[in-house]
């Protein structure tokens, strides 16, 4: 009997002024994100730019504030580090039979 | 000793006078002129306007000619997208796209946007030259890898190693030919910003980055000049390895203690800088965070081998008044920035009568010495040498942070913070006495007071 087949949505969150670093390392994890949707199947995806730290607050499931983070399904999955595709993938789909 | 002079010597690791203090200004510069990132990072006048700019309003003692670590991708082929509040980001990797590292050329100072940093830097070290320490800014080989080839690199490390030993090399000549276009421009610094290496391990950094950035260095040397090599994000890991490079100097940003920088580049005779905290301080915060934070650094990197920095290159929109305010700590005159933020109409304070006090009165000025390290150990310095006197002395701790203690610090005619007044008499600021020193310095104050 095959897993629920899951479809999360992945967000992306940066700041709208990040330093050089998170603003490379951000647009790199994008890519990674896009390349995964490109090769395994579409899913919601997007980009928060937060323009205060106020709004921190309003970002279900962030947890550690280090950016670029990403969020799958409400549940932080990196805090400033890339994502490996293949977590990614287990994250976004689920496990299938 | 001028700004430069400075700069330079903290660089070599010698003790200096004051700390110097460089604030990397990139497309924030931009923003002080009245320009969008997208117009100032491509002309040299807006760059040099910007770079003067700053000069005039931060009273650095050095300033990068530019902080864009895209230069060199561009040139070799990949597109940019400019934005109006950031640095452009790198949107295409020119190995992903058909072409091989033997189609590329090591870029020259006539290609992309090179006749535009070298102009602008040209100009800026004919103005500022003589006066402060000018940082040119070269991409480190290995984020310059990873614009070129993309996130696909981390897999080709592991499987095919050769190739990207290839890759590498390209990059670091890449790096000592822009690097070299810097310097005989007239840098007297050259800073390898490198931040992507946060990324690896310290066994993959020691294979695929130190043999190259220890060569880049040697040859920054080579060329009479001084290296830094800058890494933001969470390098911990990687800061011995960056020291085995043999750099003059490591920057970093605030995901590392400073402190656990200073001791691991002093073990290798190297000196550090950073990390004045980008987002919630120079951004978010007030000019009082400002100073906080500035005091916080320089308490721990001291005055041999230190530079004060923030973490990385200063955002767009960071308050003018927040950089200001770590110039006023660098240059002892916070009272000027206190007095403006505090907005003191109908604040009063009054000093007590001291010659007709029977106590001894001791007026620590601090911001907060719960939080701000030179001050709590200013405290601790007052507490240990004025309990023994018991009754015959007592001591107030005045916070900045709340408005009578500015108007306090005013009347004193105290200029900077942490300052020990003694019956309203300035005696020893920012500079932390020794117990003997102060316990002597508060018996004789005792002593007059029971003649």
């Amino acid at each position: 009997m095959s897993a629920e087949k899951k479809n999360n949505e992945v967000v992306l969150v940066t700041l709208e002024q990040p330093c050089t670093a998170c603003l490379i390392a951000c647009r790199l994890t994008e890519e990674i994100i896009e390349k995964v949707r490109k090769r395994d199947g579409d899913f919601p995806f997007r980009i928060i730019r937060l323009k205060h730290i106020r709004e921190i607050k309003d970002v279900e499931g962030l947890e550690v504030e280090k950016f670029p983070a990403v969020i799958i399904d409400g549940e932080q999955v990196t805090a400033g580090t890339f994502p490996n595709p293949e977590m990614l993938k287990y994250y976004i789909y689920g496990e299938e039979s | 000793m001028n700004s430069k002079e400075l700069v330079m010597n903290a660089i070599h690791n010698k003790e200096v006078e004051r700390t110097p203090w460089v604030p990397f200004v990139g497309c924030h510069a931009a923003k002080l002129i009245g320009v969008t990132a997208t117009e100032f990072f491509r002309s040299a006048d807006l760059i040099y306007d910007g770079v003067m700019k700053a000069y005039e309003e931060y009273n650095p003692d050095g300033l990068p000619a530019l902080f864009d670590l895209q230069i060199e991708a561009e040139a070799l082929g990949c597109e940019l997208q400019y934005a109006d509040t950031n640095p452009p980001s790198v949107q295409t990797h020119i190995l992903e796209q058909g072409k091989t590292l033997d189609d590329l050329k090591i870029p020259t100072e006539k290609d992309g946007r090179f006749p535009v940093a070298l102009e602008s830097l040209r100009r800026i070290v004919a103005s500022l030259g003589d006066k402060i320490a000018i940082y040119g800014l070269i991409t480190g080989p290995f984020t310059l890898a990873l614009h070129l080839k993309g996130t696909d690199i981390f897999f080709a490390m592991y499987d095919n190693p050769e190739e990207t030993h290839k890759l590498m090399r390209f990059c670091t000549d890449v790096a000592k030919h822009t690097a070299k276009m810097y310097m005989d421009a007239g840098a007297d610094i050259i800073a390898v910003v490198d931040p992507m290496t946060s990324q690896i391990s310290p066994d993959t950094f020691h294979e695929f980055v130190t043999p190259y950035c220890t060569e880049i260095f040697e040859y920054i040397r080579e060329n009479g000049k001084a290296g830094s090599f800058f890494v933001c994000g969470n390098a911990k890991n990687n800061i011995e390895e960056m020291c085995s490079c043999k750099p003059e100097n490591v920057s970093i940003d605030e995901n590392i203690p400073l402190d656990y920088v200073r001791d691991v580049c002093r073990e290798h005779g190297i000196s550090f800088g950073g990390n004045i905290k980008l987002t919630l301080t120079i951004l978010f915060g007030s000019p009082t965070d400002n100073i906080q934070d500035a005091q916080n650094c320089m308490a721990i990197g001291g005055n041999k081998g230190f530079i004060l920095a923030p973490g990385c290159d200063i955002p767009f929109d960071a308050p003018a008044e927040n950089l200001k305010a770590v110039t006023s700590v660098v240059h002892g005159n916070i009272s000027d920035i206190v007095e403006d933020e505090s907005a003191l109409a109908g604040v009063e304070y009054e000093l007590p009568d001291y010659a007709n006090e029977k106590q001894v009165i001791m007026d620590v000025i601090t911001l907060d010495s719960e939080s701000c390290a030179p001050c709590q150990y200013m405290m601790e310095a007052v507490r240990t040498a004025a309990d023994p006197y018991g009754d015959k002395v007592k001591y107030i701790e005045h916070k900045i942070k709340d408005k009578e203690s500015v108007v306090c610090m005013m009347k004193l005619g105290v200029q900077n913070i942490p300052t020990i007044c003694i019956d309203g008499d300035v005696k020893y600021v920012s500079i932390i006495p020794d117990y003997q020193e102060l316990s002597d310095v508060i018996g004789e104050y005792v002593s007059r007071k029971e003649k």
